[in-house]
């Protein structure tokens, strides 16, 4: 097993971190439901505790993704988060102020009142998401930023990478590309909300309702995400040449991707048909059908791990830089060094084992959905 | 854990709550092994090519002797804190006179943790001091206020130190006035009561012979060296670039020759390289004294619950045990003043200065983004606070 094994395998670990987070942001889509599906204090209370025993899940995804790509492509992290600062910023303060809202909302002498604490998970869910999208849609449209590692010896500025946007950032915001992944990942967790409700909540009303708005934000997401995945296909990509490390634009790059691992295709095509299954079956039945969840969850998964994978994967730069394209990020030219990622790998074997601890403490939580009467009793609430 | 109470039965919450124990110390251990290694470097070697330090002894890291006294003088303080906490929040349910039985309990089981806890805390502060005086003698000295090093060097009890610029020129007097406790200094330094303490001067100075028997470089030859090592990096890349194996090679050695002092290569003036002495000093004695003071406290706790008089009858000394929450968050965050205080100007000792490790971004947004942070968080403080003092009013 040599250097780029260890790479290729850390790219696909985090590449999966990243195609679970997003389905786990189901839980921001499930915040900015409340809303809209619960007309009275009691549902909105089952919504909250629905969600809010899930949070953590989706937290610690986050950070787990977020720390396995610092320490497996310390380059990425030194230049994306000095450089696309404010996007990072956003993103940071959007994720701090969920936590404690779930915890402070119920909660007596709770300084802010409970309306602020709902307001500040409606920001979570629609910002969060949202920018999350964007900032990833820059690893198919690029950023501006040099990196120079000769720089080190500057003794005036031993800076590396450099951002040559002055919005540091907000440029992303300006990208129409980097807006549609926005939207598309903010419906897409909408849409895994109003599943999950139907799932994980015993009501027929807020049932009917979810259903209702799955329909809007299912149909809504589908038409974002098949725009969004024909364009990327369609435009140019950030390829590598082999030899020389080379950067150049070539055609179809993503697409080509695609037919050139087809495994990968596969991987999207399967992952496509779940989503749509499970949205369609939950849309269309007429009775409740409480397992849609699960089909487009494990869609989801696959799907956006396939969209990693074209990104960094056969060539091609994943972090480009369209200032200077010779400066752009491949998995190769940004990793950590083979004895860290032959010493990280080995602490990686330990993730099945969270992971089942993750489905265990899942199906222990979830063995009775959540009822109205439940929340009526005592005990811990949202 | 607070809120978990009534959900799920006793013993299920009390091993939930020793397994957040046991997590929350690992998580606590990775996260002082990464402060560790940034106060002493090692099990790394530089790369020329990347540029970079990359990690090639990954127990070296893990188990650095920095790493685990930091971990252990961490952790323990941890208990004093909470124990004070548990303490003092007893001790205003007895003061109310509720939940007696239940509050006198939890006073004995935190005192006893609390004792234990600063016992640990002070042996382990010991190895801390000495850890510093070996890899990092200029904090040790900024710790100290002592601005010219002596042989059998007093340990400053309490003092005021002049500014530091009015100390730079009277280096013999650099305090007001000081009470010192004789030889300790040099024993708790080097365990050798006789021994040598270099001074802010004579680190800049050097000249003086260290433990190993050889003549201590100055601040000037340090920055020197630094300054050979960063342009060996940078010609080293330039000859690589060429092709010029020759010459490739020669600056590398340049470069490995010099390494050690790498980080000076970026310091301007020698004056950078003294820390806030004011703050680290005061820090210190904060922590030191009030730290010692919680033995007598928890003695003293011990010593009154086991009288024949009620303990809830002691007015005056619940009262300070309910201070002692406030004073125990303090005396922990002095401690990491002195460490991070104290250490600059480096971020990584002696191969990057502070000021080296930036990003290309302007310090207005810096500013802006620590504004947010100290408002936000302070909020979610208030916050927090708000619902706990809630939670304990209302008692269980």
């Amino acid at each position: 097993m040599d250097y780029n094994f260890f790479i290729q395998y850390w790219w696909f670990v985090i590449s999966l971190l990243g195609a679970i987070l997003v389905f786990l942001l189901f839980v921001q889509g499930g915040q900015t439901l409340i809303p809209q599906l619960g007309k009275s204090e009691i549902e909105k209370t089952m919504m909250v505790n629905s969600i809010g025993r899930k949070w953590e899940f989706t937290f610690t995804t986050l950070v787990t993704f977020g720390g396995a790509f610092f320490a497996a492509f310390p380059l990425f992290y030194s230049t994306s988060f000095g450089g696309a600062y404010w996007v990072w910023m956003i993103i940071l303060f959007c994720f701090i102020i969920q936590a404690v809202s779930f915890e402070f909302r119920k909660k007596e002498n709770n300084f802010l009142g409970e309306k602020t604490y709902n307001t500040f998970l409606l920001i979570n869910g629609f910002g969060g998401t949202f920018l999350l999208g964007v900032a990833v849609g820059t690893f198919f449209t690029g950023s501006e930023f040099v990196v120079n590692k000769e720089n080190i010896a500057n003794p005036i500025m031993p800076i590396i990478s450099q951002w040559t946007n002055p919005l540091h950032g907000l440029e992303a915001l300006a990208n129409p590309r980097n807006l549609l992944l926005g939207l598309v990942v903010l419906f897409l967790s909408r849409t895994l909300g109003s599943l999950y409700f139907i799932n994980n909540i015993n009501d027929q009303t807020l049932q009917e309702r979810a259903k209702k708005a799955l329909k809007v934000c299912g149909t809504v997401f589908v038409v974002l995400f098949v725009t969004f995945l024909t364009i990327t296909l369609l435009s140019e990509g950030f390829a590598v040449d082999k030899e020389t490390g080379l950067v150049s634009m070539e055609k179809y790059k993503y697409f080509n991707n695609l037919i050139e691992m087809p495994v990968v295709l596969a991987m999207l095509l399967i992952g496509v048909v779940l989503v749509l299954f499970g949205l369609g079956k939950t849309m269309f039945s007429k009775i409740i059908f409480r397992k849609g969840i699960w089909f487009a969850g494990i869609g989801t998964v696959m799907a956006v791990l396939s969209l990693f994978l074209i990104a960094g994967y056969n060539n091609t730069a994943y972090y480009p830089s369209i200032f200077n394209p010779q400066s752009s990020l491949t998995i190769y030219n940004s990793s950590s060094s083979l004895f860290t990622l032959k010493t990280m790998s080995i602490v990686s074997l330990i993730i099945p084992f969270v992971l089942a601890y993750i489905f265990y403490a899942w199906r222990k939580m979830d063995k009775v959905s959540i009822t109205k009467e439940e929340m009526q009793e005592d005990g811990h609430k949202y | 854990m607070f809120f978990g109470w009534n959900k799920v039965s006793k013993g299920f919450h009390l091993a939930s709550t020793w397994l957040t124990v046991f997590g929350a110390s690992i998580s606590a251990l990775w996260i002082l092994i990464a402060n560790a290694w940034m106060q002493f470097p090692t099990g790394m070697t530089f790369n020329p090519d990347t540029v970079r330090n990359e990690m090639t002894d990954f127990w070296a890291v893990a188990l650095s002797p920095i790493a685990i006294n930091k971990f252990f003088h961490t952790v323990t303080s941890c208990w004093v804190v909470g124990s004070a906490a548990c303490i003092g929040v007893s001790a205003w349910f007895l003061l109310k006179k509720r939940h007696i039985d239940f509050a006198k309990k939890s006073i004995q089981i935190g005192a006893i943790v609390g004792l234990v806890g600063i016992l640990l805390t002070i042996y382990t502060g010991d190895g801390s001091a000495y850890q510093v005086a070996q890899k990092q003698p200029m904090k040790l000295a900024a710790m100290e206020g002592l601005y010219k090093g002596q042989t059998q060097a007093p340990l400053v009890a309490v003092g005021i130190l002049k500014p530091h610029e009015k100390a730079m020129q009277d280096i013999e007097n650099p305090s007001y006035f000081n009470i010192g406790i004789p030889y300790a200094l040099s024993f708790l330094s080097y365990r050798d009561a006789n021994a040598f303490v270099p001074g802010i001067t004579d680190l800049l100075n050097g000249g003086y012979p260290t433990q190993d028997g050889s003549k201590e470089l100055s601040a000037k030859e340090k920055m020197e060296s630094g300054k050979k090592a960063v342009m060996a990096l940078a010609d080293y890349k330039k000859a690589k670039k060429a092709g010029n194996d020759y010459e490739s090679k020669k600056q590398l050695e340049i470069l490995n020759a010099n390494y050690a002092n790498f980080g000076y290569g970026f310091i301007k003036d020698e004056s950078e390289l003294i820390p806030n002495v004011a703050i680290t000093f005061y820090a210190f004695r904060f922590m030191v004294i009030f730290g010692s003071f919680f033995i007598i406290m928890f003695l003293a706790v011990t010593y009154f619950i086991g009288k024949k008089k009620p303990f809830e009858n002691y007015t005056w000394f619940l009262w300070l045990c309910i201070l002692c929450i406030p004073l125990a968050y303090m005396v922990s965050q002095s401690g990491w003043l002195v460490a991070e205080m104290g250490r600059q100007p480096w971020v990584i000792q002696d191969l990057m200065p502070t000021s080296a490790a930036i990003s290309a971004i302007s310090s207005s947004s810096v500013a802006t983004t620590f504004i947010i942070f100290c408002v936000l968080f302070s909020v979610l403080l208030i916050a927090e606070l708000s619902i706990m003092f809630k939670q304990i009013k209302k008692g269980f």
